[in-house]
């Protein structure tokens, strides 16, 4: 059921921009037929008391003012649409349709996996009963041709005299099974023939010899001249005239490949490919599959995919010895249509932002507000040319792995997971009566399967500043978690650039090479291999880096190199996940990447940080102690001015403690450097902190934080050759402890006298030397070399 | 025709019935006061047995609480598919969310005695 009050959603066509550049916003108002829009700086996110409490400023602007509101729909649904200028499409002459068929919700329920959580209840609709193979179905006007499945049931529909006709077959599809659909027209006999035949794969749910499935056939009479539709071509989905667009209707779930539009002329005998659309082959040189579809007939009716279906697919043939889409296309010739995947709501420009030159570097939203309504669409806006000492790299990349998260509303598990009942806020309501704006990377499609996109263009309500987590009391988590390091650097009188994981990964080392200092998030879970890379040459080049986070760089993302606001997160087959993408497609179509925890792929964030995640609980938080090397005079500067000689960070406003949420350890096994200095760890953590399933190799009882040693978070300096350095926190709940007391605490003197000390040039070193502090057994420094990637 | 959902459904049966028989001997009146003192946890081990068992329950129509303002209230609500933000909302809110927590953990015990008291009346 669908529940309407007043509200405004909106997005930007991106998440960031340059000073000169512009940015487009989309506006789509509920229920009010005006809007005021302002420019805000946002400071602070958090509302509650155990904080500064929610702080923007205000700014002029160009886009500042009154605007008319307008409702648009947001129509999600994947498919392929082939502009067919010369209706080569058309349902005239004799004509065969084929297809290779994969449904993965033929029936009215998901028969696939629960995922991590145990998700067993649905918050989003789906296609209904109708779902489209291929055709050219307009279904306002009932015209057109369609194959389809119909309550599971494959089937024929067309227009005739005014009227839809069909053919159906008797049996329904099975679930995860390949079938080749056949549709062939003889109008000079006036007959349509459709059949059904299970085929034989590698990827079907069960063997064939256990499965009993058998070819099904039907005909029926059909007229010259029907099944005519100005409707565009789709595979996928149906169209419906809406708003001036075809949106997508009667979208597939599952996988289609092997297309093939035939036709049969008076001159020749045999039916000859029209259309032949080959899944898995690329048009580009890097052999990516992107938005573009390839037809390999002369007459390249090539296709563009809408809403990000999931690409790099097995197909029917997949012989299960090579998991690259780009070493055997043959294999990969299906598409993975959803029928609640949305990747860009495609709403009109409400009114667009250039940058001013003078504008500085920081965390701005577009405030729109209507009778009593209020709404931020958040953005971040990097420096012009003169750039500051300091950047903070925030994590767009997990913001969207986390966007629209609806996992509370579904899992039987989420309760467990955080230890807790979970804790909801308004805007999680608000979200539930708009699943048209799409779900998290951390959920299942209405088919079961995992969702592997996140996309800018669509409303994230999870983005608004003054969101809140539901599994973590309190839980200031994503944008919300990093307003929190933007305002305590404005407390420390530090100004900042801000970059995102977008232009890190766009640009590389040079976006890093003019910063003294580079801050992380508090949460930085998700990187892309050059995100690794930039963060290593800058700290082996004498940068330093603060993480200030936990769960850091932690798994694999890819940005679409031609749609940067579309972000690919497969999930592999070991570690934390929420769910795991099947076997043969867990390399990502954006990038060739293999999916899955950087530590398993050669770059464990060990290597790059000297700590890396070990646990999660989201019951309580705790203290450090600190330990032997937080005395030693070499990282004095460190503790200026905190008298505490054992505990301190008891506070915070996420679970009562700096150490907390996810946290991460030393590691030397996995590449934390010996020589780096294990400052503090974490007090005693309950067993709703439970080792990461990474660490347990073979299921061992005793797995919680009362029984296990790694279940820590661990606070790590580590200097390296060539004057860089890392200091990392380890923990997604120390940031929310910076601004306990007024900033007045030790957290945050701690984090400020490192972030003073990083921003003097002199290398860590070269102030022990010259202070013959060279004495104390063991070096201090690292070799840059050994702690690169 | 019999599916393989339902030979699922009857091995998870006699499971339930195993589980069942532990939790009950569980939930004694000292586990039911330490939750009720700290529903946040930590939790002895009995204590954590039954607070699982009892979150992971299935869903639909299952308790969560729901922030109302910036420090609280607090109120309770049950996830119900179709209602307006699929909530239905108690009447009434607390103070903090750990008090929410004990009374949605103490609703959910009286739910759990009922079931058991209506069953073993049935058996009778």
């Amino acid at each position: 059921m669908r529940h309407v009050s007043p509200h405004i959603f909106g997005y930007t066509d991106r998440f960031s921009g340059r000073p000169g550049e512009t940015l487009t916003f989309h506006i789509s108002c509920e229920g009010m037929q005006q809007y005021e829009a302002s420019l805000v700086k946002l400071r602070h996110g958090f509302t509650g008391s155990a904080g500064p409490g929610f702080v923007e400023t205000e700014i002029a602007s160009d886009f500042d003012g009154k605007y008319e509101g307008a409702w648009h729909e947001c129509r999600p649904g994947s498919y392929v649409q082939v502009d067919d200028p010369d209706q080569k499409l058309a349902a005239s002459g004799d004509l065969r349709l084929r297809a290779a068929v994969f449904a993965t919700i033929a029936g009215d329920a998901r028969t696939t996996g629960l995922g991590a959580y145990h998700v067993t209840q649905n918050s989003t609709s789906g296609s209904g009963s109708l779902q489209t193979i291929l055709g050219k179905w307009d279904d306002g006007a009932e015209a057109g041709y369609a194959l389809a499945l119909e309550d599971g049931v494959p089937t024929f529909l067309w227009n005739e005299d005014g009227r839809v006709k069909r053919l159906r077959l008797g049996k329904q599809l099975a679930d995860n099974q390949w079938y080749d659909l056949e549709v062939e027209f003889r109008r000079d006999a006036g007959i349509v023939r459709l059949s059904s035949t299970p085929l034989s794969s590698l990827m079907n749910r069960q063997a064939a010899h256990a499965s009993g499935l058998t070819t099904d056939w039907a005909e029926g009479r059909i007229q010259e001249g029907s099944g005519k539709s100005s409707a565009p071509f789709r595979i996928g989905a149906a169209a419906m005239r809406e708003d001036g667009r075809w949106i997508p209707v009667h979208v597939f779930n599952g996988k289609i490949g092997n297309v093939h539009f035939e036709r049969r002329t008076e001159s020749v005998a045999a039916f000859e490919d029209v259309a032949a659309w080959h899944f898995g082959r690329s048009a580009r040189d890097d052999q990516l599959l992107l938005d573009e579809v390839v037809d390999e007939s002369p007459n390249a009716l090539h296709g563009t995919c809408f809403n990000a279906p999931t690409r790099a697919v097995t197909g029917v043939s997949y012989a299960g010895l090579v998991d690259d889409f780009r070493l055997v296309p043959d294999q990969y010739d299906a598409i993975h249509f959803h029928d609640d995947d949305i990747a860009d709501a495609q709403w009109p420009i409400s009114f667009t932002f250039e940058i001013p030159g003078d504008l500085s570097s920081g965390v701005y939203a577009a405030r729109l507000r209507a009778e009593g309504v209020e709404q931020h669409i958040p953005f971040f806006v990097l420096p012009g040319a003169k750039r500051n000492a300091v950047a903070v790299l925030f994590a767009t990349a997990t913001y969207l792995a986390y966007g629209n998260d609806r996992i509370a509303f579904e899992a039987d598990g989420a309760e467990v997971i955080v230890g807790h009942t979970p804790i909801i806020d308004l805007n999680d309501l608000t979200l539930q009566d708009h699943p048209e704006f799409g779900r998290s990377c951390y959920e299942l499609h209405n088919d079961g399967s995992g969702v592997v996109y996140g996309s800018v263009r669509r409303p994230i309500l999870t983005l608004q500043p003054k969101h809140r987590a539901w599994f973590q009391s309190e839980g200031v988590w994503g944008l919300p978690a990093d307003l929190c390091i933007a305002h305590w650097l404005e407390t420390e009188g530090v100004n900042f650039d801000v970059i995102t994981d977008q232009d890190l990964d766009r640009e590389g080392v040079a976006l890093l090479e003019d910063y003294v200092v580079v801050i992380s998030s508090a949460h930085p879970e998700y990187v892309t291999r050059n995100e690794i890379e930039a963060i290593s040459r800058y700290t082996a080049e004498g940068g330093r880096f603060m993480y200030l986070g936990g769960n850091g760089f932690f798994a694999t993302i890819s940005f679409d190199p031609e749609q940067p606001h579309l972000m690919e997160l497969r999930r592999s087959d070991g570690g934390t996940r929420p769910h795991q993408s099947p076997f043969g497609d867990q390399r990502h179509a954006t990038s060739g990447e293999r999916a899955g925890l950087w530590r398993n792929k050669g770059l464990p964030p060990q290597r790059l940080l000297g700590v890396g995640f070990v646990a999660q609980g989201f019951d309580h938080g705790t203290h450090y102690l600190r330990l032997q090397d937080s005395f030693d005079p070499r990282v004095g500067f460190a503790f200026e001015g905190i008298e505490a000689r054992d505990t301190f960070g008891d506070f915070g406003i996420m679970g009562g403690g700096a150490a907390g949420a996810e946290i991460d350890c030393f590691q030397p096994v996995l590449g934390s450097a010996s020589a780096a200095l294990v400052l503090a760890t974490s007090g005693p953590l309950s067993d709703a902190y439970l080792l990461a399933s990474e660490e347990v190799f073979e299921m061992l009882p005793g797995l919680g934080g009362t029984e296990q040693v790694s279940v820590r978070s661990d606070i790590v300096l580590t200097a390296l050759d060539g004057g860089g350095a890392v200091f990392s926190v380890g923990s997604i709940a120390y940031t929310a402890a910076l601004s306990h007391d007024g900033y007045d605490n030790d957290i945050a003197r701690l984090t400020g006298n490192v972030l003073r000390r990083f921003l003097d040039p002199v290398p860590l070193l070269g102030v022990l030397t010259s202070t013959g502090v060279d004495s104390i057994e063991g070096s201090f420094a690292v070799d840059a070399e050994a702690s690169s990637v | 025709m019999r599916t393989g959902s339902d030979r699922l459904a009857e091995i998870q049966g006699i499971f339930d019935a195993r589980f069942n028989a532990r939790l009950r001997s569980s939930l004694t009146s000292a586990v039911i006061e330490a939750v009720s003192e700290r529903p946040l946890g930590p939790h002895d081990d009995q204590s954590a047995r039954v607070v699982r068992a009892l979150g992971n329950a299935p869903i639909a129509g299952k308790y969560v609480v729901l922030s109302l303002g910036a420090d609280g209230p607090w109120a309770i609500a049950r996830i119900v598919i179709g209602a307006e933000g699929n909530v239905v909302i108690s009447e009434g809110a607390h103070t903090s969310y750990e008090e929410a927590m004990r009374q949605i953990f103490l609703k959910r015990v009286d739910a759990l005695v009922s079931e058991w008291t209506n069953r073993d009346s049935e058996e009778q």
